[in-house]
């Protein structure tokens, strides 16, 4: 992937840079907003991680002028705080996703990832299936070879959302703000139990598991290999 | 002790106590002028009795009495007998006269006429001021007046002097009770606001009045004492806020390297493990960090500038469906009677972590088997949410305490969160306007949230799309 990482903080953005570098990704760096802009609309990049305060020119401005331009790269903005309001008027602006200040490098690139290869909207999909594992999107349905499974609403939510982002790692915070926006951190374990729910739902007896914990990082749903 | 107890009896002492000395002074006054007077008027009364006598004596220059006896033969016919005459003989007979002396003796007698000895159709008791003198010629001459004037005199002081006590009396009370109220009043003023400073309503301050009298000054410097407690507060919470918001940067860099340094130490190795364990401790600091400048946030308003309608009893239904199974992991019951369609003004967000955390602070806080409720319904005007437990209660003295930042009842800390979980509950219920206490539920512990009215929209109202949100 090429990546456009605008981000004022030098020592954040080489860290960034590093790790992205070292999963084998291309990372260009702007250190303020105008450089920023410049790079984003010229470069032809897979996704933009944009700082929302910069020198020159804010995040949000580059966003919001970048879709003004119908330019549809996909942007992850970093925030200082994680309100209601900064994260609304970062939506509005047409942010594809946002961040708190401070993250684990983990979910930056799991979110960076759910960001790139994100269908194009047009392609509407109805069953998602994988694995033997088939779910109808319109009639809300879940087959397991040839067994149907009974979920219920949220239950359901969960495995959609793993489906949709299958072979990709997605997070506990992903998953909360997702499934059910919860934009904060319980302090119980709500994803743990409700994939493991899950988890004994789809599974079949002796059928392989197809929800894996990547340790220290997240959840992935994938056909055994 | 007791400040309620002690208030009200202080003022009525000091009524009563202004009541008694009005009244003592007053006594003192009408006593001296009952004596004076009457003093007076017996002093005339003398005077009036010892000229008449002087005059008598005169009419009678030669000796013989005979000019006496006409005068009082004339006087003694006096129908209203105001004036009383005796002339007696040298041993002591009456010779004429309408009142008889016990004895002879010059000088000042006091008698009651009539005696037992001397009935008379007159029937009427009369008390006697006789002053007697012997003659030239052997004869005793007495003059008599009747005290009934000075006793009539005596009565009117004493009937004056008892009503006019009753009217002191009930003007000292009248006086002691509007001086206490109004010194209660301004006493209570200065009171309102110790009490509403102290219940932590910081920005309160004495109404000072116009006439700058003791109370004001009072006033005045009890608000230059409660400008400076303010300014000390907001400094302390700057501060933190300001250690918060300056460690986050080298916290958030030191978390940077840990985790390069983690992606470098070997897979299974014990370095990577340790380093794991660092991270999961910075988290954990810089979640505190986040969370007390996130209550800082709340707590200055800024919220409500983003406030839109939304749907209290779905953000309910999705809080409870997402603990239900967390609840049973934990062996508790967690089970809610959630009324449909409440629609609030307000913070979706912050809602749900409102309701989160407090039933995530029953399913942490109480026993296995516990059982946890959640209702949420409209009352009168208000929506009203409750989450109760029957687990072992908050000791009535704790559960004020349980809302300021860092209190845990579990004094070890060893338990799960950073003690800023029900400071942040707190703060969104007040940025809400909802009020939120821990009410008493015997047993166990029961939160009750009332949202106010003023929010509360009607559900039957037009949606307003959730794009308005810089509304105010």
């Amino acid at each position: 992937m090429r990546l456009l990482i605008i981000e004022d903080d030098q020592q954040t953005a080489e860290w960034l840079a590093k790790g992205l570098r070292q999963g084998g990704h291309v990372v260009d760096i702007a250190a303020d907003g105008r450089d920023g802009l410049y790079l984003a609309s010229t470069g032809d990049y897979d996704v933009a991680v944009i700082d929302r305060l910069l020198p020159r020119l804010d995040g949000l401005s580059i966003v919001r002028t970048l879709r003004g331009a119908k330019n549809a790269l996909p942007i992850l903005v970093l925030t200082a705080l994680g309100e209601t309001a900064e994260r609304v008027e970062g939506l509005n602006a047409g942010a594809d996703d946002y961040l708190t200040k401070p993250f684990a490098f983990s979910e930056l690139i799991a979110r960076v990832q759910a960001l790139a290869r994100r269908p194009p909207l047009s392609s509407i999909e109805t069953t998602l299936s994988i694995g033997g594992l088939t779910v109808d999107l319109v009639r809300r349905t879940v087959v397991r070879d040839g067994h149907a499974i009974d979920l219920q609403g949220r239950e359901f939510q969960l495995l959609e959302y793993l489906m949709r982002n299958a072979d990709r790692v997605v997070t506990r915070t992903m998953l909360l703000e997702h499934v059910w926006e919860f934009h904060f951190d319980p302090k119980t374990s709500v994803v743990e139990t409700h994939i493991s729910r899950l988890r004994a739902k789809i599974g079949r007896g002796s059928a392989p598991e197809l929800i894996h914990t990547i340790r220290g990082m997240g959840y992935s749903l994938r056909e055994p290999r | 002790m007791n400040l309620a107890d002690w208030r009200p009896r202080f003022w009525l002492r000091l009524a009563a106590l202004q009541a008694l000395v009005f009244l003592a002074l007053a006594g003192v006054l009408f006593a001296g002028l009952y004596g004076g007077m009457t003093a007076y008027a017996r002093k005339q009364l003398h005077l009036d009795v010892e000229r008449e006598l002087a005059a008598l004596v005169a009419e009678d220059p030669t000796g013989d009495t005979a000019d006496v006896e006409r005068v009082l033969r004339y006087r003694g016919n006096d129908e209203a007998r105001l004036g009383w005459y005796a002339l007696f003989a040298a041993d002591g007979k009456l010779l004429m006269g309408n009142f008889v002396l016990p004895e002879l003796r010059a000088g000042w007698h006091e008698i009651l006429y009539p005696d037992a000895a001397t009935p008379v159709a007159d029937q009427d008791e009369h008390r006697l001021l006789v002053l007697a003198q012997p003659l030239p010629n052997g004869r005793w001459l007495a003059v008599g007046r009747d005290t009934f004037l000075l006793t009539e005199l005596e009565e009117l002081y004493a009937g004056f002097f008892g009503w006019m006590s009753l009217l002191t009396l009930l003007l000292a009370v009248a006086g002691g009770t509007i001086v206490s109220r109004r010194l209660r009043a301004r006493t209570d003023a200065l009171r309102s606001v110790t009490e509403a400073v102290g219940a932590g309503e910081l920005s309160r301050r004495v109404i000072l009045t116009p006439g700058n009298d003791e109370f004001d000054s009072i006033g005045g410097h009890v608000n230059e004492m409660l400008d400076r407690i303010e300014q000390l507060m907001e400094r302390l919470r700057q501060v933190s806020l300001d250690v918060a918001h300056d460690l986050r940067t080298p916290l958030s860099r030191l978390r940077q390297k840990l985790e390069s340094a983690q992606e470098a130490a070997a897979e299974g190795s014990s370095e990577r493990d340790m380093i794991a364990a660092c991270l999961s401790d910075v988290d954990g600091i810089l979640s505190t960090f986040a969370a007390l400048l996130r209550i800082a946030r709340i707590e200055d308003g800024s919220p409500r500038r983003s406030f839109a309608r939304l749907d209290l009893s779905e953000v309910f239904r999705t809080v409870v469906d997402a603990l239900v199974p967390v609840a049973e992991d934990a062996a508790h019951l967690l089970t809610a009677d959630i009324q449909t369609n409440i629609f609030v003004e307000g913070d979706r967000d912050l809602l749900t972590q409102m309701l989160v955390n407090i039933v995530e602070n029953a399913i942490c806080h109480t026993p296995s088997g516990t059982r946890i409720r959640v209702t949420l319904a409209r009352e009168a005007e208000s929506f009203v949410a409750i989450v109760h437990d029957d687990g072992p209660g908050i000791p009535a003295g704790e559960r004020e305490r349980i809302f300021r930042p860092f209190v845990r009842l579990d004094a070890s800390r060893t338990r799960l969160g950073n003690g800023l979980g029900l400071a942040l509950v707190k703060a969104i219920a007040d940025v809400h306007n909802a009020t939120v206490v821990v009410g008493d539920s015997e047993p166990g512990t029961s939160f009750r949230v009332v949202l106010p009215p003023s929010l509360a929209s009607d559900s039957e109202a037009a949606h307003t799309s959730a794009g308005a949100a810089d509304r105010r």
